[in-house]
């Protein structure tokens, strides 16, 4: 009879935490449940709080759902394949087509409307997110990435920030530091990703890429061609394996947080980032933070420069109670609490609406006060954004495909790790990119 | 009352006829066997059984991602990998990735038993711990090995400037072939003390009287290891080296976590290659193909020919 | 063997390169943790933290999802560990003891699943998980865990239930005792040890897989230690004294545990492997 009991026993042992784990998994009917990708822990405990006074303030319950970036697409295609989306899903505009397809969301253009006449969203943020004349999502911040630089080196080598890539190359070539005199580099010229393990080094070579009036894929009528294999691309790919060459070692895995750490420790003289290390910096390094400045991201001659940058947004599944989201919505872009969402990470989070741009509530949180500077650049860079498969009138329908590919890095490493002709890696990537719409 | 009593007594006398009549039937081999493995059988056959039939399925059908009413396209999938350098590429990966380990694993493994099959001051212990470095996660290892081997600030950098190995810092995985090599000692690192820890025990079913026989013929300890050793312990080095093959074959999380199959996709093996498919791209049906090639183009064979030339008693 | 000075020599300087090959990366990752950025990303390294901070330890505990992860990977694996043993338990038995139709097959399954690749079964494991609504639930871990475990715990535990007499069983079963009573009350303390060797493994095969819950859970609340610190890497900012807090912190429970019962699990661990 012991024995039974002992097995029991073990059952129970095995049973009962599985059920401790299992129950709170569903969220209760009447709560708003959202998914997004702001996963380190401060913005998540920031995010918590905010939504903790909405439910205060009006008795419903906001739950959020913190999902790893490189888990984000996977989570999105088994919950509509399942049938278990939350309320409200953010996104950026490549994974907008993938939504669409699979018929998840729903147009929000009265809830826009409404924002828009209260608080005036740039057409420019917004318009990423229409579709055949309907709004499906709502831009909520923007995350922007200028060129940030080490304005205490500049300044100490009698240089300015670069401008023209002639001028980028020669910084970069003159901030190659020892500062300790070892033998060995401190300070990088430009830490340049060579690199295809996330979407950094993609990110960089993009910017680069637009600036001197290079394209992906053309979209016409829901038809996408490739237009990769272009003079512009060879040439720009040309520039930036010869910049490769100031960037430190470990280039090829340089993704955001191995740059950001870089940044953090303060080893690069100029880097392509957006602001996501200021307020730590802030917070644990005040003097170097100072030593900091941000431009827009140089250009070849004669040409305007372009930058990486997402106006990141809010849709709505088909399933939501669209009341409730539209009330939490109108709560939410009311400035004082749209300048708390955005100071969950300060100096990153940019605003979308004139009417939270110009609040106090935003412009005095005390690390965007003390990085005014580079708030302005930031924001200033925002008018000036492109985004994979969105640089015409028409979203490309396989936008997320070709973003999450790391194509552009990969051609990249092809030239600068092995060596291949600019010529040739690009002709490989336009075959890539060919593969992907066909597919 | 009365009678509700009654029939109760009853019941429960049903009750414990049938209980008796179920555990004698227990104390027959066929029921008793069918119960007590039913359980493995249902848990293999849901857990392995039947999504292996749906990767059979999918190849033979494009599922792009999540779509309904997939339609059959038959070998068109078998065709089109086949047709794809990025495949063959990565299938010639496979094998250095597989071959590298094995060929550092096995020989360091011996040799590291026939050292702790030596007398020494703190013999047990060591060989007690020697199992450590396989019991940690291989999470935990790779991270710890990118930080020592991190090119800005790893300590492996600093430490080859220090003996004039290099005036400025290298990075490990800036090219395809000394990314292969560090993922590779990496894994053999993990796994070496693993293989030295079955062929020692191995070892030590190995009378002693045959060595002192040698011993008196005057045989070198060379010879012994040869002709005594070696002979001894080889089912054991083969079968270890067997199911280290097959787990070569299909290991994902180390070069996962090391390099993403980077660079270039210069160590991108085979269930890397499936990993980017199925779950970056959601190419579902490439992704079962590969799997099926990886199956049937090297699992298979090698399973085979070595069931064929070592292992046959294993079945039975 | 007795060896020479000479010889003797050698070996304990074999040793020591063995030993330092193994503990210094483990003394690395320890230093790293007690270690402030600066002197963590200095071009020259220190080897012994100048500026020792508990900094890193407060984070992992306090400030991340740490204890969250841990609790997962306690539950998964003890779950799948118990139910490794009750069905491996049986499995054993019956091919040690009772004679069935099928035997042959049986025991070919098991070999089967052992050679299995893992990754072959992501991409379908995901969507039966997915379409059982198992997705992102730890129950879906537990239930591959168990099957990465059951094949090393039926050979394992074969082989210890066919070390035990016949004369014993059949002793027990004249005094009138059930055959379940006898494989409960006379079999399970006498193949103890190799029930603790199944267990241990069992358990570490579960707190150590990446792949299974990288694939199956996706919301950090329900991630395991494993691939919850791997995606302190991949997020945005990487802070490696963090990540070797964590590391230290996951490895100082296996080797406690270890120290407790390492030997029995070595020498189990052996005794199936040789036999096999």
């Amino acid at each position: 009879m012991s024995r039974v009991a002992v097995v029991l026993t073990l059952i129970a042992i095995v049973v009962a935490p599985l059920g401790v784990v299992v129950a709170p998994a569903r969220a209760q009917s009447g709560t708003i449940e959202i998914w997004h990708w702001e996963t380190p822990p401060a913005r998540v405990e920031g995010i918590e709080q905010l939504f903790a006074r909405y439910e205060q303030e009006t008795g419903v319950k906001v739950e959020q759902v913190p999902i790893n970036f490189p888990d984000y697409q996977t989570k999105l295609l088994s919950g509509m394949a399942t049938g278990q989306l939350p309320d409200i899903i953010l996104i950026n505009p490549p994974q907008l087509p993938i939504l669409m397809e699979n018929n998840a969301v729903v147009p929000v253009d009265d809830i826009f409307q409404s924002l828009d006449n209260q608080f005036v969203i740039p057409e420019a943020l917004s318009n990423p997110y229409k579709v055949d004349g309907q709004q499906y999502a709502i831009p909520v911040f923007g995350v922007y990435w200028p060129m940030t630089y080490r304005a205490d080196l500049y300044a100490e080598a009698g240089l300015e920030p670069p401008k023209t890539w002639d001028e980028t190359l020669a910084a970069a070539e003159a901030l190659m530091l020892d500062q300790d005199g070892d033998g060995v580099t401190d300070v990088y010229g430009f830490c340049l990703p060579v690199s295809s393990n996330g979407n950094y080094g993609s990110q960089v070579v993009w910017s680069f890429l637009r600036s001197n009036g290079g394209d992906i894929v053309a979209v016409e009528n829901g038809e996408e061609t490739v237009v990769f294999d272009s003079p512009e691309n060879i040439e720009t790919y040309t520039f930036l394996a010869q910049l490769a060459e100031y960037s430190p070692p470990g280039k090829e895995n340089l993704d955001w947080g191995a740059t950001e750490l870089l940044i953090k420790s303060g080893r690069c003289a100029t880097v392509m980032y957006n602001g996501a290390w200021i307020r730590e910096l802030a917070a644990n390094d005040p003097e170097l933070l100072e030593k900091y400045a941000m431009a827009p991201m140089p250009a070849p001659e004669g040409k305007e420069s372009r930058h990486t940058g997402y106006p990141r947004a809010i849709t709505v599944t088909r399933t939501a109670d669209i009341d409730a989201v539209a009330a939490f919505l109108e709560w939410l872009y009311q400035p004082e609490n749209h300048a708390d969402l955005l100071n969950i990470e300060a100096g990153l989070f940019m605003p979308v609406t004139e009417a939270t741009a110009s609040s106090d509530a935003f412009l005095n949180h005390p690390v965007v006060a003390q990085v005014a500077d580079l708030v302005t650049v930031q924001a200033q860079v925002g008018s000036s954004i492109d985004i994979i498969g969105f640089t015409g009138p028409e979203g490309a329908p396989h936008a997320s495909q070709i973003e999450s590919s790391f194509v552009l890095g990969k051609v990249l490493q092809r030239i600068v790790l092995e060596g291949e002709s600019p010529v040739a890696a690009v002709a490989w990537g336009a075959k890539q990119y060919q593969d992907i719409i066909e597919n | 009352m009365a009678t509700l009593e009654c029939s109760s007594q009853k019941k429960s006398s049903d009750l414990k006829a049938l209980a008796s009549r179920l555990l004698s039937w227990l104390e027959r081999d066929g029921p008793l066997s069918f119960l007590l493995t039913l359980p493995s059988v249902v848990w293999m056959l849901g857990i392995i059984g039947y999504p292996v039939g749906l990767v059979f399925w999918l190849s033979l059908h494009n599922q792009r991602s999540i779509e309904k009413n997939v339609p059959f396209v038959g070998l068109d999938n078998y065709a089109k990998i086949l047709h794809k350098s990025e495949f063959w590429e990565s299938a010639r990966l496979t094998v250095i990735w597989s071959l590298g380990n094995l060929l550092l694993i096995v020989p360091i493994g011996i040799a590291i038993a026939v050292v702790l099959n030596l007398q020494f001051y703190g013999q047990r212990t060591v060989r007690t711990w020697s199992l450590l470095p396989w019991m940690f996660p291989i999470v935990v290892n790779v991270l710890m090995w990118r930080w020592i081997l991190d090119p800005v600030a790893g300590v492996l950098n600093y430490l080859m400037r220090q003996i004039g190995l290099v005036d400025q810092p290298v990075s490990f995985f800036a090219s395809r072939e000394t990314a292969m090599l560090a993922v590779i000692l990496v894994n053999a690192w993990r796994w070496t003390p693993f293989m030295a820890v079955v062929t020692l025990a191995a070892m030590q079913t190995i009378s002693g009287t045959l060595y002192e026989a040698a011993r008196v013929d005057g045989a070198s300890s060379w010879a012994i290891f040869w002709r005594i050793t070696f002979p001894l312990i080889r089912p054991a080095v083969a079968n270890t080296a067997f199911i280290l093959v097959i787990w070569l074959f299909n290991m994902f999380p180390p070069i996962w976590l090391m390099t993403q199959g980077g660079p270039g996709d210069g160590t991108a093996t085979l269930p890397v290659l499936i990993y980017k498919q199925g779950l970056h791209l959601f190419r579902m049906s490439n992704a079962a193909t590969i799997s099926v090639l990886l199956l049937v183009m090297f699992i298979v064979p090698f399973t085979t020919i070595y069931l064929v030339t070592f292992g046959r008693r294993k079945l039975s | 063997m007795r060896p020479s000075l000479g010889q003797r020599l050698l070996i304990y300087a074999i040793l020591l390169m063995l030993v330092l090959v193994y503990i210094s990366p483990i003394y690395w990752t320890l230093i790293t943790s007690f270690k402030k950025l600066p002197e963590m990303m200095a071009s020259t390294p220190t080897f012994f933290p100048e500026d020792a901070t508990l900094q890193h330890y407060r984070d992992v505990l306090y400030e991340s999802r740490y204890t969250t992860f841990m609790r997962n990977s306690i539950v998964v694996g003890v779950a799948a560990t118990v139910l490794t043993l009750l069905l491996s338990v049986g499995a054993a038995y019956s091919l040690s003891r009772l004679r069935f139709r099928g035997k042959t097959l049986f025991s070919l399954g098991i070999l089967l699943v052992y050679l299995f690749p893992g990754i072959l079964l992501i991409i379908p494991l995901f969507r039966v998980m997915a379409n059982l609504g198992l997705y992102d639930n730890i129950i879906s871990v537990v239930l591959v865990h168990v099957i990465l475990a059951l094949p090393f715990g039926i050979w394992t535990l074969r082989s210890f239930f066919d070390g035990v007499p016949v004369e014993l069983e059949d002793a027990a079963r004249i005094d009138g005792a059930s055959r379940l009573r006898v494989l409960a009350q006379i079999f399970t303390p006498l193949i103890a040890p190799g029930i603790a060797t199944v267990a241990i493994f069992s358990f570490v095969v579960s707190w150590n897989d990446y792949l299974f819950p990288a694939i199956l859970l996706s919301s950090p609340s329900n991630q395991t230690v494993p691939v919850g610190i791997a995606g302190w890497t991949s997020a945005y900012s990487i802070n490696w004294g963090q990540i070797s807090a964590a590391s230290i912190l996951t490895v100082v429970p296996v080797i406690f545990f270890f120290g407790l019962v390492g030997r029995y699990f070595v020498q189990g661990l052996a005794a199936g492997a040789v036999k096999e």
